[in-house]
C-alpha cells in the first residue's frame, strides 16, 4: 500500500506539492489527472525516490521509498521522458535493468518483445515515440515490479498505440495484482483504465474517488410541470446543479437513484427522463460543488 | 538501514559503459608506448649499420620516457570516462532514470567511480609493462623503480582529475557548466597560488619556494606538468615523476576531492541536472571566483619592482574585473536586474584581494628576514640547475647531495645572502654575473632554499672553499661503484666490462690531478683524438637521476689501454687485413682517418692545429697515389711491437660497406713520413 502523508516538495521559492494525503490500496490503478504544473510528475518522483521529500513522508508498506533499494527494487518508474543508453538496444537495456532490479525476468521479457513484435536487438533510439514507450513499458514490467508508475504515459501516443500500452499494464496488473499509479493531463486517458482517480490543483489533491462510486453518484435529470415551479420545489433532494430553461429544468442530483426517481415521480411531472452522465461531467459537476471550475483545472 | 559501498553488477554495468572511451584511449595509449622503443630501436640499427656510435642511444630511460603518451592520457582518461559516465547529471530524464534504479546514491557514484578506476589502471599498468619489456627487449635498461614511481605518479595524477570533474559534475547541471567549474576547481587554486609564489619571487628574486611547501605547485602532479613551463628552475624529468611528497599531496587532495564529490553528489536534487548552478549562492561563488583572478592583478602590480606603468595596468585590470563580474551574471541569468543585484557581492572580490595583498607582503618581509649568520647554519647543500652543476654526468649527479658544513662554506653563502638582501631592501633586484641555488639548513630545523647572486670572485672563492669538503672531494676523485652502474659501453667494442675492470684498478692508483685530466665532464668533456686512445662509458642511475659519465683510455692507463687496443684490433683483423692486402683493386672507400696518438708536441699545439701536426684524412678516389703511398707505411707497421705508451696511429674505414677501427704502432721515422701527408 503506497501512503502518502503530509508529503511536500518546493523547488526554490515554488510549491510544487503541497502537505498531499492519499492511500492507494493494493492491486489498484490509480490515476492522477491535473493541468500541466499541477504536480503530477513531481508526486510520482516521490513515490518512485528520485526526490527526497521537503517534508512529510511517502512509504510503501510503511516503509519510506526515499533511499531505499528495498523498497524501490518493488517499484518500476516510467517517466513522461523517456530515458535509454547512448545506441542501446532493448537487450542492452534488460541488462542495465537486470543488474539493478534483483527480480528482472528474461522469460517475461522476451514474451512481451516477441508479443508487441518489437525487435529487441535494435537502437531504440531508433523506435518511434509510440514503440519508445512500449519498450519502456515493457522494461520496467519485466522487473516483475509490485508498484509501477506512469508518468504521463499514454499522452501523444495515437490511439492504437494507446490502447497497445494501456492493455499491456492492465493485463499485468490483472495477472500479478500489482498497483499501477498513471498520471494524466487528460481525463479522458484515465477513465476507463483506473479504479481510482485524483484530481491535483496546484499542488494539492482536490478531489479523489472511485470511478465506480463516481459513475454511479450523480445522474441528470430533465423534468418538466405544468404549474411554474423553482429549484425549492425539489426539498429533500440534493441538487449539485439546476437550470431551467421555459417549463423544463436539466437537474444534476447526488444520491440514490431509483428512490430519487420514485420521489420526483410522486411530484406529477409532465416529463421525467432519467439520463446517464459521462466521467468528464460528472468531474465538472463536482468541481463546480467544490467551487472550482473545470475549465480552470484541466487543458 | 546498511547501505553497500559498492554494487559489483554496478561496477560491471560502468565498465561497459566507458567500453568505447576505454577501448580508444587505451588503443591511442598502447600503440603510442610502443611506437617511441620501436623507433629508438630502429635509430640503434641505423647508428650500428652506419658505423656510427649508439652510446647515447643505449643510455638508460628516464621515467617519463617508458611512457610519454600517459602524461596525455593522465589528463584526457579521467576527464573524458567521468564525464561519459556521469552525463546522467546533465539530463533531466537521464537523472531521473539512474535515481530510480533499486540502490542507493552512495552505491552507484562508488560503483561508477570503480569502474573509471579500472579503465585507467588497467591502461597505465598495461602500458607501462609493455613500454619496460620493450626498451628491455631492445638492450636499453629501465630500473624497477622507475616504474613503480610513474604508475605512482600517473595514478595519484589520473585519480585527482576523476575527483575534480566529479566535484564539478556535482555541482552543476549541464556540459558547459561543468568544463568551467572543473577548470575553477582544477585550476584557480593553483593559477593563484603560483602567482603569489611568482609576484613574490619577482619582487624578492632571491626566493625559491620549497618543495614541501603546500603552495609549492609542483606538489600537484598534473599542474606541476603544466605550470613548470612557466617557471624558470629546470626540474629533471626524474624529479617530475619521483616526487613522495608530489604523490602524496596529490592523492591526499584527490580524496578529499573525491569525499565533497561523494557528499555532494548524494545529497544532489535530480531536479539540478540541465541548470547551470543549483542554487543563488552558488551562482554568487561562481561569479566572484571568476572575476578574482583579475583582481589579484591590483596587489600584484602594486608589490611588483619599479613599474613605472603601474597605474595604467592597475585601472585596465579593475574594469576586466568589473566587466567579466557582470558579464558572467548576464550570460547565465540573461537579466540585468540580477547583474544590478549581484553588485554588493562586489565587495568579496574587494576583500579577497586585499588579504591577497596583505599576505604577499607579509610573505615578502619573512623572506628578507631571512638572514641566518654561520654560527646559526647547520649546513648549506647546492642544488642543480646553477653555475656549478653541467648536466646529466655522473659528479653533477652526485655532488647534488652533498651537504656542506665548513664554516668557510657556510660564512660564504650567509655573507652573499646578507649582500643580497641589502641590495633588494633598496627596493631593487639583484643581478650579478653568477648565481647558485642553495639550500639553507638552520640548526633549529629549519629549512630555506635561496638563489644567491654573486661577483665572479665570489663565485671563484665559493667554489674553492667547496673543495675542502671532504666528500665532494672524495666524489670528485672516485669512480661510480659497480652497484649504481647499469651499462658500460665503448662504441667499438660490445663488452666493456673487462675494459672497465681494468679500468677501475688503474684509475685507484692515478694522482688527484691525473684523475681530473681522465674523468670527462664540464669544460674537460671534449674527445680529444690526438691523447685519447679510446674512452669508455658508464651509465646508470643515482638519486632518482640517470647519469651517463666518459672516461679517458691513455697511456696514463696502460694496461686499460693495452687491453683496449687488443680487444679492437681482435675484432678488426679481418676487416683490417682485408683492406691493407687489396687496396688498389675496385673496393669502394668512403673514407679513411688516421690519427697519430701520443705524438710529438704538445696538447696545445695539437688542438691548435691538429690537421696539419697529426691527422691524416682521405677522403678522395681510391685510385690516388697518394693513399697508395700511405699504405705502403702502414705495412711496414709491426703489431706485435705496439705499446699504448709509444705514438700509434689509429686507423678508423669505412670500406665496402663495412666500419672498422685499428691500432698500428709507427716508429719515430715513419711518424715523420705520414705526416707529409696531412691535410693534403
Amino acid at each position: 500500500m503506497i501512503k502518502a502523508v503530509n508529503l511536500t516538495k518546493k523547488f526554490g521559492n515554488f510549491t510544487a506539492l503541497s502537505a498531499i494525503n492519499c492511500t492507494i490500496p493494493e492491486g489498484c490503478i490509480y490515476g492522477l489527472v491535473g493541468s500541466n504544473g499541477a504536480g503530477k510528475s513531481t508526486f510520482i518522483r516521490l513515490l518512485a525516490g528520485i526526490y527526497r521529500p521537503d517534508s512529510g513522508t511517502a512509504t510503501i508498506d510503511d516503509k519510506s521509498i526515499y533511499e531505499n533499494p528495498e523498497v524501490k527494487k518493488r517499484i518500476a518508474y516510467v517517466s513522461d521522458e523517456l530515458y535509454f543508453l547512448p545506441q542501446a538496444s532493448m537487450n542492452r537495456m534488460a541488462k542495465l535493468y537486470s543488474r539493478t532490479f534483483e527480480n528482472f525476468n528474461f522469460e517475461r521479457f522476451h514474451y512481451l518483445t516477441n508479443a508487441l513484435k518489437l525487435n529487441p536487438n535494435v537502437n531504440v533510439n531508433s523506435f518511434s515515440k509510440g514503440m519508445k514507450r512500449q519498450a519502456a513499458t515493457i522494461l520496467a514490467l519485466s522487473t516483475m515490479p509490485d508498484y509501477i508508475l506512469f508518468d504521463e504515459t499514454f499522452d501523444g501516443l495515437d490511439p492504437v498505440m494507446r490502447n497497445t500500452v494501456k492493455n499491456i499494464i492492465y493485463s499485468d496488473v490483472c495477472e500479478r495484482k500489482s498497483t499501477a499509479v498513471i498520471s494524466s493531463h487528460s481525463l479522458r486517458e484515465l477513465v476507463d483504465t483506473c479504479d481510482q482517480l485524483a484530481l491535483l490543483h496546484k499542488g494539492g489533491i482536490i478531489f479523489e474517488s472511485d470511478i465506480e462510486n463516481l459513475k454511479t453518484s450523480l445522474f441528470k435529470v430533465q423534468i418538466a410541470f405544468n404549474e411554474d415551479y423553482e429549484k425549492d420545489k425539489f426539498k429533500g433532494i440534493e441538487i449539485i446543479n439546476f437550470q431551467k430553461k421555459g417549463s423544463v429544468a436539466n437537474l444534476i442530483i447526488r444520491g440514490e437513484r431509483e428512490a430519487t426517481v420514485e420521489k420526483l415521480k410522486l411530484m406529477k411531472p409532465v416529463l421525467l427522463d432519467v439520463l446517464p452522465l459521462t466521467l468528464e461531467e460528472v468531474f465538472i459537476y463536482e468541481m463546480d460543488a467544490l467551487g472550482y471550475a473545470f475549465k480552470d483545472l484541466m487543458i | 538501514m546498511k547501505k553497500k559501498l559498492i554494487d559489483k553488477n554496478l561496477v560491471i554495468e560502468g565498465l561497459l559503459q566507458l567500453k568505447i572511451a576505454g577501448i580508444i584511449l587505451f588503443i591511442i595509449s598502447f600503440l603510442g608506448t610502443l611506437i617511441v622503443p620501436i623507433m629508438r630501436f630502429n635509430d640503434i640499427l641505423y647508428y650500428k649499420k652506419n658505423g656510427l656510435p649508439t652510446t647515447n642511444l643505449m643510455m638508460p630511460i628516464n621515467i617519463s620516457e617508458i611512457a610519454p603518451i600517459l602524461i596525455t592520457f593522465m589528463y584526457l582518461a579521467p576527464f573524458i570516462f567521468t564525464l561519459v559516465l556521469f552525463s546522467f547529471l546533465n539530463k533531466r530524464n537521464s537523472s531521473d532514470f539512474y535515481h530510480s534504479l533499486s540502490c542507493n546514491r552512495i552505491t552507484l557514484f562508488n560503483s561508477f567511480v570503480v569502474s573509471i578506476i579500472i579503465w585507467i589502471v588497467a591502461t597505465i599498468i598495461i602500458c607501462v609493462a609493455a613500454g619496460s619489456i620493450a626498451y628491455t627487449a631492445i638492450g636499453i635498461y629501465v630500473k624497477f623503480s622507475y616504474i613503480m614511481w610513474l604508475i605512482g605518479t600517473l595514478l595519484a595524477g589520473t585519480l585527482l582529475i576523476m575527483s575534480c570533474t566529479l566535484f564539478a559534475m556535482t555541482i552543476t547541471g549541464t556540459l558547459f557548466t561543468n568544463i568551467i567549474v572543473f577548470g575553477i576547481i582544477f585550476f584557480l587554486p593553483r593559477f593563484i597560488l603560483l602567482m603569489f609564489s611568482k609576484t613574490l619571487q619577482d619582487c624578492v628574486n632571491i626566493y625559491i619556494m620549497n618543495d614541501a611547501n603546500i603552495a609549492n605547485y609542483k606538489n600537484n602532479i598534473p599542474i606541476m606538468f603544466i605550470f613548470k613551463f612557466l617557471d624558470n628552475i629546470n626540474i629533471s624529468s626524474n624529479a617530475l615523476f619521483s616526487s613522495p611528497s608530489a604523490i602524496i599531496y596529490t592523492l591526499s587532495l584527490a580524496i578529499i576531492y573525491f569525499l565533497i564529490a561523494g557528499f555532494l553528489f548524494n545529497i544532489r536534487k535530480s531536479e539540478i541536472a540541465g541548470t547551470s548552478a543549483p542554487n543563488r549562492i552558488l551562482q554568487h561563488c561562481y561569479r566572484c571566483i571568476v572575476a578574482l583572478p583579475f583582481a589579484l592583478a591590483v596587489p600584484i602590480f602594486l608589490m611588483a619592482n619599479n613599474f613605472e606603468s603601474r597605474p595604467i595596468y592597475i585601472t585596465i585590470f579593475v574594469l576586466l574585473s568589473l566587466f567579466v563580474y557582470y558579464l558572467y551574471e548576464l550570460l547565465t541569468t540573461k537579466s540585468f536586474k540580477n547583474a544590478l543585484n549581484a553588485t554588493p557581492y562586489l565587495l568579496v572580490v574587494v576583500v579577497l584581494s586585499v588579504i591577497f595583498g596583505v599576505l604577499l607582503n607579509i610573505s615578502r618581509n619573512n623572506i628578507l628576514s631571512f638572514s641566518p649568520s654561520t654560527s646559526e647554519i647547520k649546513y648549506v647543500t647546492f642544488l642543480p640547475g646553477d653555475s656549478f652543476y653541467h648536466g646529466n654526468d655522473y659528479y653533477t649527479v652526485a655532488a647534488s647531495n652533498i651537504n656542506y658544513s665548513e664554516d668557510n662554506t657556510k660564512n660564504k653563502i650567509s655573507d652573499i645572502l646578507k649582500n643580497n638582501i641589502e641590495t633588494i631592501k633598496k627596493n631593487k633586484n639583484v643581478f650579478q654575473e653568477s648565481s647558485v641555488l642553495v639550500k639553507i639548513t638552520l640548526k633549529n630545523g629549519k629549512v630555506a632554499k635561496r638563489r644567491l647572486f654573486m661577483t665572479a670572485d665570489e663565485y671563484s672563492s665559493l667554489n674553492e672553499s667547496m673543495m675542502m669538503n671532504e666528500k665532494y672531494h672524495h666524489v670528485m676523485n672516485s669512480l661510480p661503484s659497480d652497484n649504481i652502474i647499469s651499462r658500460v659501453m665503448s662504441d667499438e667494442l660490445d663488452d666493456s666490462r673487462s675494459i672497465w675492470n681494468s679500468y677501475k684498478e688503474e684509475f685507484a692508483a692515478l694522482p688527484d690531478s691525473v684523475k681530473q685530466k681522465v674523468i670527462m665532464v664540464g669544460q674537460n668533456s671534449y674527445y680529444d683524438g690526438t691523447n685519447n686512445i679510446g674512452s669508455i662509458t658508464v651509465m646508470g642511475s643515482l638519486y632518482m637521476k640517470n647519469y651517463m659519465q666518459n672516461y679517458r683510455i691513455t697511456k696514463d692507463t696502460p694496461q686499460t689501454a693495452k687491453l683496449y687496443i687488443n680487444t679492437v684490433n681482435a675484432n678488426n683483423k679481418s676487416a683490417y687485413k682485408n683492406f691493407i692486402d687489396s687496396y688498389g683493386s675496385n673496393d669502394i672507400l668512403n673514407f679513411l682517418y688516421i690519427e697519430m696518438i701520443n705524438g710529438s708536441g704538445s696538447s696545445e699545439e695539437k688542438a691548435e692545429n691538429p690537421e696539419t701536426n697529426h691527422i691524416v684524412l682521405y677522403d678522395k678516389p681510391y685510385s690516388d697515389s697518394t693513399l697508395m703511398e700511405i699504405m705502403d707505411i702502414l705495412k711496414k707497421s709491426d703489431e706485435s711491437q705496439i705499446n699504448p705508451s709509444n705514438t700509434l696511429l689509429r686507423i678508423s674505414a669505412f670500406c665496402n660497406e663495412h666500419n672498422f677501427s685499428y691500432f698500428l704502432p709507427i716508429s719515430p721515422d715513419d711518424a715523420k713520413e705520414l705526416k707529409k701527408y696531412c691535410n693534403k
